[in-house]
């Protein structure tokens, strides 16, 4: 498998003045790929943050709440991060998009996956902990602490959009 | 003319939608939706599932080739499903009891969304051609039904109306494998109202004052055995009065405010609480001093007629004297034969 432009994908881009759009098409494609991939990640952290559930339900943790919370509020990035804007803007729009800012939105989708991928990690040490009421927490704490990350790095990327 | 095929104004309780046509020409373009996907088959198989966008469809369908082969009927079946992935919900309610027996109801609302569409569409969908959301909840109720009465008969009823939110987040923990076998993803689960009868709504409240439920499972036995006595034939005014304090005389329980589970939240189901006196010593404690319900004089420890009287004492298999008629023991539960 690979990513390659068809030909019809290259005819449009040598057509003049219609190469710049196709051009952001394609940037956007990528951008709405590499979001997919953030959100796969999220998917199967909150797998393994509904056994961690599982087992806290098991020995009666009292974080349970607090990580069904998590896990609500995990899905809700999912959502975000799978559905987020791609960077449209219309032809009278006050806001336009261009290149740079579609190159800033692939950047942060960058970022997106360490943090996803930190959140995964989070996910599998509040697992290891559930046995444990000391460190289980500082899990959940730390877990916390990830999330509202990811979160404030989506609500960034969206500013990009608003021409801040 | 390229064939579109698109879900056009999906209803908002529609969960999956068969394109009805099954004969889809060669490079038919599909139009799938940011919160939707399609599941293509071909020849009784499922070959794909396409997430939003536009998809190019290549089936054997090419015009030539079919006439070729199968005239004007094609041969080159193909079936486009879609599926709505978004949030659904779904209502339940029923009755069950408690740890202790007590009659509950319960009500409540549940989300669910598609997580597997190939394995909803195999196990829900398939064979049973449910398209709705009210088709599909139907379907699921039974399976919910069942989950809750049979999570819910864990808890106390203390716990349930003291730790509602604890109880159906458990609950939803409990719950979710179940519809992870259908393909799906329990979202949330809200318990919107639990009821008991006014009888244990009553001991509820002395059981979360007294903090000890054999205690008050003792005095309702009283009373109502005052009361039968009261309304027996020969009964003098105010015999069920005379009677009580003889019922009452058992020494009481060390009454202990309500403990919680040490752990915090409510206990798992099983749990028994140490800090209270475990049942073989109660009920040693009580067969040394049994009373007869009927004229209240003491009786021999498991004695099946009162000497005094000639009156049958009726137990419960755990030994515990039941008032006559009684279909559960009211100390301990246990069904009478």
């Amino acid at each position: 498998m690979g990513k390659e432009t068809k030909l019809l994908e290259k005819i449009e881009l040598a057509v003049p003045g219609y190469h710049g759009y196709k051009k952001k098409e394609l940037m956007r494609e990528d951008d709405r790929i590499i979001r997919g991939k953030v959100a796969d990640i999220l998917a199967m952290a909150r797998k393994d943050m509904e056994r961690a559930l599982q087992r806290c339900a098991m020995v009666n943790c009292q974080q349970l709440v607090a990580i069904d919370g998590m896990r609500k509020k995990l899905i809700a990035l999912e959502s975000r991060v799978r559905h987020a804007e791609a960077g449209y803007s219309g032809y009278f729009d006050r806001i336009k998009v261009r290149e740079d800012e579609l190159n800033a939105l692939i950047e942060y989708d960058a970022k997106l996956i360490e943090l996803a991928q930190a959140i995964a990690d989070a996910v599998g040490k509040l697992n290891g902990a559930i046995a444990d009421p000391r460190n289980l927490g500082m899990a959940v704490f730390d877990l916390d602490d990830k999330l509202r990350e990811l979160e404030e790095t989506l609500d960034k990327r969206n500013t990009v959009l608003v021409g801040e | 003319m390229v064939q579109v095929i698109e879900w056009v104004n999906p209803g908002e309780d529609e969960i999956i939608w068969r394109y009805p046509n099954e004969v889809i020409k060669w490079g038919a373009q599909l139009i799938v939706h940011e919160y939707e996907v399609a599941i293509f088959m071909r020849d009784g198989k499922v070959y794909d599932v396409f997430g939003p966008g536009r998809h190019t469809i290549t089936t054997q369908n090419l015009p030539l080739l079919y006439k070729l082969v199968g005239g004007s009927n094609s041969p080159f079946k193909a079936t486009v499903i879609f599926v709505s992935m978004k949030q659904f919900q779904g209502r339940y309610g029923g009755e069950t009891q408690t740890r202790e027996l007590a009659p509950v109801k319960y009500y409540g609302v549940y989300w669910f969304k598609v997580a597997d569409p190939v394995l909803f569409l195999t196990e829900v969908v398939g064979g049973q051609s449910l398209y709705d959301t009210a088709d599909v909840t139907k379907f699921i109720r039974a399976y919910f039904n069942e989950g809750m009465m049979k999570h819910l008969s864990a808890y106390s009823i203390v716990d349930l109306f003291q730790n509602l939110d604890m109880v159906s987040t458990q609950v939803k923990v409990k719950l979710m494998e179940d519809f992870r076998r259908l393909g799906l993803e329990l979202v949330d689960v809200k318990i919107e109202g639990v009821n008991t009868t006014d009888e244990w709504r009553q001991r509820l409240f002395w059981i979360m004052q007294t903090g000890n439920a054999q205690a008050v499972m003792q005095m309702d036995t009283a009373k109502q055995v005052a009361h039968e006595l009261g309304q027996s034939e020969g009964a003098g005014l105010g015999t069920g009065m005379v009677v009580m304090p003889q019922l009452l005389q058992q020494p009481a329980q060390p009454t202990q405010p309500a403990q919680p589970y040490a752990g915090g939240g409510v206990p798992p189901a099983g749990y028994q609480n140490p800090q209270q006196p475990a049942q073989p010593a109660t009920q040693s404690q009580q067969q040394t001093q049994e009373i007869c319900p009927y004229c209240g004089k003491p009786i021999p420890p498991g004695a099946r007629f009162c000497p005094y009287c000639g009156h049958e004492i009726k137990r419960c298999p755990n030994g515990h004297i039941v008032p006559e008629g009684a279909k559960f023991c009211p100390v301990c539960g246990a069904k009478i034969e």
